[in-house]
């Protein structure tokens, strides 16, 4: 992240614009630190930066290189989970992904704002705005995204694979410079940085169709406005634009082929499922206001990167399913049971996992591995 | 019989491989399918009204109307108690 110019050189501005010598600065996600050196630079009298990341012990190091090793306190957690000693008058943060749905952003920034910025402070950023727009890209819809599973050039039929490739997201095969957008972006949504508790996102925007086209793509991105009149746009055929956070492209389920004066409308929806977002977009072609008016759809996909992913029992994730250990369950409490304990090595439980589960398909050096793993997640 | 059963606005239906489930997304629940469960569903939500369905299940199925008409019945008011459909005159 620390490559993107044009993402940092806005960052930076916005920190110059707003750290006055003296104040006290939150770093939310500080990685190796870029962010709170900064503002030390800047005169922050102390910098708080939080990073969950094993990462966070190079950022002690630079912190060091720099001088500012008694400025900054770095705290390997979430900021949702520590009281800093003092309230910010600057806090800053990226923690988006390709866009800004990247759990836990949005409720980091409103308990960020609530509690741990001064009455009157400045959170960084403040807004971002999404955007969706659909593109022309013939070549890269049927020759790269599609060749392999419906034209194989195998012989082979792949077909079953299709639902997957065409509900995800989608990055490859496109440059920016060709972006040939055919239905110009339009607002979803606005995520006001801070006010904002609610994850999820659910918007809803039409288009009429002027020129005749052929839409592959749907293409979302973000304006970022880090304080007044610091911002940065991640839309496509910007030249400027910051190539972090990559794009997020949606292929339709088939080539949808405009005329003048059909109606497109999209209903996007971002929601947060155990800690991960999940993306629905209903893609409906009308041939008119009439035929829209009336529901009578000439094409309707609805699609969700749900349905990219396998299955793999995730009913069992429902609040009302009543879990029962499998075979690793077992061995997982055994080993947690034996640690418990609090006397005995890794070694000592490894060996007392493999002979009481001598079907468990480990020799001593797995079950080690195993017991090793856990150890270094769960004991202190 | 007339009335048509769609899917809820915020209930996914997923297939995969022998795996079938209904997520509702206001509360995160997900609603596994048996095999029965899961052509009743494809039935309803993929036929213009619930006596298609019926009609579709018994061609299917080699079960007494009877049976299979309480059966279906009884599928649709849990799904419409669980909001995973709505109904449409």
């Amino acid at each position: 992240m620390i490559r993107d110019r044009v993402r940092m050189d806005a960052y930076t501005e916005a920190l110059r614009r707003s750290v006055k010598p003296g104040d006290v600065v939150i770093d939310i996600g500080t990685g190796t630190g870029i962010f709170a050196l900064i503002a030390c630079q800047l005169g922050a009298k102390h910098v708080y930066a939080f990073e969950p990341n094993p990462l966070i012990e190079v950022g002690k190091q630079i912190a060091a290189a720099n001088g500012f090793a008694d400025r900054i306190t770095f705290i390997k957690d979430f900021t949702t989970a520590v009281t800093p000693p003092e309230q910010a008058d600057v806090i800053v943060g990226d923690i988006r992904g390709q866009l800004p749905f990247l759990y836990p952003n949005i409720s980091t920034y409103h308990d960020a704002y609530h509690r741990l910025l001064k009455p009157g402070g400045i959170l960084i950023p403040k807004r971002d705005k999404l955007f969706a727009a659909f593109y022309e890209a013939t070549d890269e819809y049927r020759d790269v995204l599609l060749t392999p599973w419906v034209h194989n050039p195998y012989n082979l039929d792949m077909s079953a694979a299709l639902p997957m490739i065409l509900n995800a997201g989608w990055s490859a095969g496109l440059s920016q410079e060709k972006v040939n957008i055919v239905l110009p972006g339009q607002q979803l949504d606005t995520l006001e940085y801070g006010l904002r508790s609610d994850p999820r996102s659910a918007s809803i925007v039409e288009w009429e169709v002027e020129q005749a086209g052929t839409a592959h793509f749907l293409y979302i991105w973000f304006d970022a406005e880090l304080i007044e009149g610091v911002t940065y746009s991640a839309a496509p055929g910007v030249s400027d634009r910051p190539v972090v956070y990559g794009s997020s492209q949606y292929p339709l389920l088939e080539p949808l082929s405009l005329q003048p004066g059909q109606i497109v409308r999209l209903s996007f929806n971002a929601d947060l499922l155990s800690e991960n977002y999940i993306y629905r977009w209903k893609t409906e072609l009308f041939a008119n206001a009439a035929d829209k008016a009336a529901d009578k759809a000439l094409k309707r996909f609805n699609q969700s990167t749900f349905f990219a992913r396998p299955l793999d029992g995730i009913h069992k994730r429902s609040p009302s399913f009543t879990p029962t250990l499998g075979k690793d369950g077992k061995l997982q409490a055994f080993i947690f049971s034996r640690m418990a304990e609090g006397n005995l090595t890794l070694q000592q439980i490894a060996a007392s996992a493999l002979s009481t589960f001598p079907d468990s398909g480990r020799d001593q050096t797995s079950m080690l591995s195993l017991v090793a793993s856990l150890s270094q997640s769960f004991s202190q | 019989v007339a009335q048509q059963v769609v899917a809820a606005a915020n209930v996914l239906f997923h297939q995969f491989g022998d795996e079938a489930v209904i997520l509702n997304i206001t509360n995160e629940t997900y609603y596994r399918l048996d095999q029965v469960a899961l052509s009743m569903w494809r039935a309803l939500t993929e036929s213009d009204s619930v006596a298609a369905a019926q009609s579709l299940l018994l061609s299917q199925y080699d079960a007494p109307e009877e049976t299979l008409h309480a059966d279906l019945h009884e599928f649709i008011t849990y799904l419409k108690n669980a909001n995973l459909i709505d109904i449409r005159d």
